[in-house]
């Protein structure tokens, strides 16, 4: 129980470093939401855009000092015109901030709620994730462990090259290079674009296998090559050699004694997978233009919506918790060495 | 990110080889300075009576390969199908007076009305949600009274005669002695017939109180319509006479008067006017910040409720699908599509791919890459054509003439004359841009055509400069003046290829007479906040404009300050006259005449450096039918096009 709380507590001082360095970089990069709200790059500035644009940093606490806008935004309370009386405010909207589970709305589109959005991008960006971690689990694995049961073969080679390359291959360059091979000017096999919402199922898949495809071959080639290692420490262990000496068929040998406790590392990554995927959707998401978690984010960044940049900071950071939470979990569940030192 | 994003806009689809020949061009061009086009073009007469627009591009199809309507006639239209374009946006709403993007007034266009539209073809004004319309003017006496109606001039008095109706103020002419005068206002006045039957797309009837709301709205300050405000500033009154009839009233002449009506579109009072009993969250009592907080952050202005032929049925983060609804009061106009598309695709490139795929009909953003790529490409040239075509916008980079190195006018046309914007052309356009030299539309009236562009003239520039006492005293290769080196910074977005280009070719020319150029390729809210904050030297931006520029705005000495119009802070007598002059006349013919002086006295002072007018670069299924082209944004009307199988 106790390390349940300590977690949570390391849990919760690892978020709030992370609210506040993300507001910090937010705040401190150059640009203003009001601006660009009020001036419309392509044409001259409204006469009384200046006004319009002192209302809207003063409705949105823009003008006032940075450790006032980051109360405003860890909130409970409202600290603006509208907000709480204890502050100043008319009482209106008393709560705000992540303390009240309130993320706000977007400076832009006001009537867009930040939680929401970021709820209909995370329906589209998750299950993206989750194939490709699953994509990417189902070949790393058998690949792992037969290019360590054929170490220095020129299978185990070739794979090892392969891996290396894939993962060494940043992610916008490997979509712009499947868009060329596979796309409407190469191959013509697949769609450029990532479109999901408008099309049936089966269009929606054959608009995914590409942005899957991306997102899973980093991750493939990182868990390939940790599984690789993990085969091969394991296969050095005594009780590996001391099966072998008991004349088990070497079936069983791998299949019992090396590949059930090569696993547990690969466990361990299970959950670190997700969060990478979920992040590194940005990347693939603005490629594809796909209407996902990581292509909010970077439009978010582009029009300095603050909170919304935030909210998709905090969610990746709570899943990357999560993560590291489950990896643990699983490896505590998997090592009996663990569940006993825990008893 | 942002290297991923610029790569795929450096290389040509599939072509990177055409991207080796232009960057070789390019180079070429700019290794030989001496090779621009340095003769002055043939001075065009002075538009004397020009039209508001040009009309060379409106033949249908005209850029459809092996098209001739002599010989091909269009086959007749088919009612149905989707057609799908490119939006390079996302509009934050459809509620017009929050959000004047071009991409939401595009939108609009087809869900929505106002009470006059100008013809894309001929430029005219015509009533579309009124049925007709009297304009009428207004005498003010020396007691303050105001009277509106056809003023005729009758020996020593003029006589008021009440042209509209219903409720109107005079109930028969009247007669006032000059004398009496204090200031005459013509076309001042608007009387508007409502059409009869136009109905909300959810159902209730359309009426004058609509109208009026938005009117009001207007004027409430805390109503996000900054952008349209300062429109309606003039228009000082509203009235309704009865259900279908709505009067304006301006309170001085305002050359933009019938222009204002074009973006006068209704809002639905029983959606968005907490004191309208018929809106389900009636609040007899709301202020005017509760009004305004409710319009602003109303869930319609993503669900929108419009007037047009057609009605939202998803509005996505993948863009809108609209539905045409066969209940339009002109069913003859009412678009050939069943359903209209629009996707959202930020990257042009990534659209010009969609369109060589099949998944898109439209697009008016091609890059000048895909442009030319496409000509040799045979997969899309068997499903889609291109063409070009020019509405009012251009490129230009303009100075801060508060900074002392910028603020002596040989200095800014030595600039000018520094700048190959010939080869800039012939290399980055392949001669599609042409050179402009005004930020006014240059097929109308106001736009004199006899003003020759500055010619690529390093000597001349060179000699300008050591005029203003710039020359090279230290032998460093850069001129200076006080222990100075003449050095100016240039923004631009960061990303924008055409602005990468032409920079690129500045630098270098400019490094020739001895002047540096600093270029600073920022992302955009931070060339926005620098250039309101008037923290630049000199900015590089495209500008769209209307097709009569109000120049008081831009030019007016009291315009200049932080966040104003006027971002080159330019100040000067005789101009102020010329833009006070130009915004209260209202015969087009003579505001051409200041307009045309306002023009060759704005060039000779080259506080911007104009640029090039550039091209809008579509591509289009074979298929769609009956494109006509236009120099009225958006340039095109999906409404009568169709898809021939």
């Amino acid at each position: 129980m106790r390390a349940l709380v300590l977690r949570l507590l390391r849990a919760a001082a690892t978020l709030f470093g992370l609210v506040l360095v993300t507001f910090l970089l937010l705040r401190l990069a150059p640009g203003d939401p009001a601006a660009l709200r009020f001036a419309d790059p392509t044409t001259s500035p409204a006469p009384g855009a200046l006004e319009a644009i002192a209302r809207f940093r003063e409705a949105h606490l823009l003008d006032r000092a940075l450790p006032v806008q980051f109360l405003q935004y860890l909130g409970p309370f409202d600290l603006s015109a509208r907000g709480h009386e204890w502050f100043g405010g008319s009482g209106e909207h008393r709560w705000n901030g992540l303390l009240a589970f309130d993320l706000g709305h977007e400076y832009l589109r006001p009537s867009v709620s930040i939680a929401s959005e970021l709820g209909q991008r995370l329906c589209v960006t998750i299950p993206l994730a989750l194939v490709s971690a699953l994509l990417a689990l189902a070949l790393a694995v058998p690949l792992g462990i037969a290019q360590a049961l054929r170490r220095g073969s020129a299978f185990d080679v070739v794979a090892s090259l392969t891996t290396l390359t894939l993962y060494s291959t940043p992610v916008f360059w490997g979509a712009l290079l499947l868009l060329a091979a596979f796309g409407p000017a190469g191959l013509g096999l697949f769609p450029v674009m990532g479109s999901q919402a408008f099309e049936t199922f089966g269009g929606a898949v054959r608009h995914s296998v590409l942005p899957v495809v991306c997102m899973s071959y980093g991750a493939l080639a990182y868990v390939s090559r940790q599984m690789r290692s993990a085969v091969l420490e394991t296969v050095r262990q005594d009780y590996v050699l001391a099966a072998r000496a008991r004349g088990l068929p070497e079936r069983a040998v791998v299949l019992r004694h090396i590949v059930r406790n090569s696993l547990l590392p690969a466990l361990t990554l299970v959950g670190q997978v997700l969060p990478w995927l979920v992040g590194g959707s940005l990347v693939v998401e603005t490629v594809f233009e796909i209407p996902g978690m990581g292509k909010y984010a970077f439009d978010s960044l582009e029009r300095r919506e603050y909170d919304a940049v935030a909210a998709c900071v905090l969610v990746s950071g709570v899943m990357t918790l999560a993560g590291l939470a489950l990896s643990d979990f699983l490896y505590a569940r998997f090592d009996p060495r663990l569940r006993h030192g825990d008893s | 990110m942002r290297s991923a994003l610029q790569f795929r806009a450096l290389v040509p689809a599939g072509r990177p080889w055409l991207w080796l020949v232009a960057s070789i061009a390019l180079a070429l061009a700019l290794l030989a300075p001496g090779c621009g086009d340095d003769a002055p073009a043939a001075p065009a007469p002075a538009a004397r009576s020009t039209p508001a627009v040009q009309a060379e591009l409106t033949a249908p199809d005209r850029f459809r390969p092996g098209f001739d309507p002599a010989k091909d006639p269009l086959p007749p239209p088919k009612r149905g199908g989707t057609l799908t374009l490119q939006i390079e946006a996302l509009p934050s709403s459809l509620n017009f007076l929050l959000d004047n993007s071009s991409v939401s007034r595009r939108i609009l266009r087809e869900v929505h009305g106002s009470l006059l539209v100008r013809d894309l073809f001929t430029g005219e004004h015509s009533p579309e949600l009124a049925e007709s319309y009297v304009v009428e003017d207004t005498l003010v006496t020396r007691d303050g009274r105001r009277l509106y109606g056809e003023l005729v001039e009758q020996g020593e008095s003029w006589r008021v005669v009440p042209r509209s109706s219903p409720g109107h103020a005079l109930a028969k002419a009247l007669d006032v002695p000059k004398s009496d005068v204090a200031r005459i206002d013509r076309g001042t006045v608007f009387t508007f017939r409502l059409r009869d039957g136009v109905r909300w797309h959810d159902g209730k009837p359309l009426r004058a109180e609509d109208f009026l709301l938005t009117w009001r709205l207007t004027k409430i300050p805390e109503v996000e319509c900054d952008a349209k405000r300062f429109m309606y500033d003039h228009l000082v009154l509203a009235e309704a006479p009865d259900e279908r009839s709505l009067r304006f009233f301006y309170d001085r002449q305002y050359f933009g008067a019938k222009a204002v009506f074009e973006g006068l579109a209704p809002l639905p009072s029983h959606v968005y006017d907490l004191r309208d009993p018929a809106n389900p969250q009636h609040k007899a009592d709301a202020t005017d910040a509760e009004l305004a907080r409710f319009v602003n952050e109303h869930p319609a202005n993503r669900a929108w409720i419009g007037v047009g032929p057609y009605r939202i049925t998803e509005f996505g983060n993948e863009g809108l699908v609209l539905v045409r609804t066969g209940e339009w009061w002109n069913e003859s106009d009412s678009g050939w599509f069943e359903r209209v598309r629009w996707r959202y695709i930020k990257d042009d490139s990534l659209a010009f791919r969609a369109l060589s795929a099949g998944e898109i009909d439209f697009t008016s953003r091609l890059v000048a890459e895909d442009y030319f790529a496409a000509a040799t490409d045979p997969q899309f040239q068997q499903r889609a054509y291109t063409g070009f075509f020019y509405t009012p916008r251009a490129s230009y980079v303009g100075w801060n003439l508060k900074r002392p190195k910028l603020a002596d006018v040989r200095v800014r046309t030595a600039l000018a004359l520094a700048c190959d914007w010939d080869a800039y052309i012939r290399s980055y356009y392949r001669g599609l841009a042409e050179r402009v030299t005004a930020e006014w539309y240059d097929g109308g009236r106001d736009y004199d055509r006899s003003i020759v562009p500055l010619p690529f003239d390093l000597k001349r520039a060179k000699a300008l400069l050591a005029e203003a006492g710039w020359y090279d005293r230290d032998g460093y290769g850069l001129v200076d003046k006080e222990g100075e080196p003449l050095s100016i910074g240039l923004l631009t977005q960061a990303g924008n290829r055409s602005g990468e280009v032409f920079v690129q070719s500045f630098q270098q020319t400019l490094a020739q007479v001895g002047v540096r150029l600093d270029v600073q390729a920022l992302e955009w809210p931070v060339v926005v906040e620098r250039v309101n904050q008037r923290d630049f030297d000199g900015v590089f931006k495209v500008w769209i404009f209307p097709l009569e520029s109000d120049p008081f705005q831009r030019w007016h000495s009291s315009q200049v300050g932080v966040g104003t119009a006027n971002e080159c802070s330019f100040s000067a007598p005789d101009v102020d006259r010329l833009t006070e002059a130009y915004v209260a006349e209202i015969d087009p013919e003579r505001r051409g005449e200041i307009s045309r002086e306002l023009h060759r006295r704005l060039y000779a002072e080259q506080a911007y450096l104009y640029g090039v007018k550039v091209p809008h670069k579509f591509g289009i299924d074979l298929r769609i039918r009956n494109v006509r082209l236009s120099a009225i944004d958006p340039g095109y009307r999906v409404r009568d096009w169709y898809r021939a199988e």
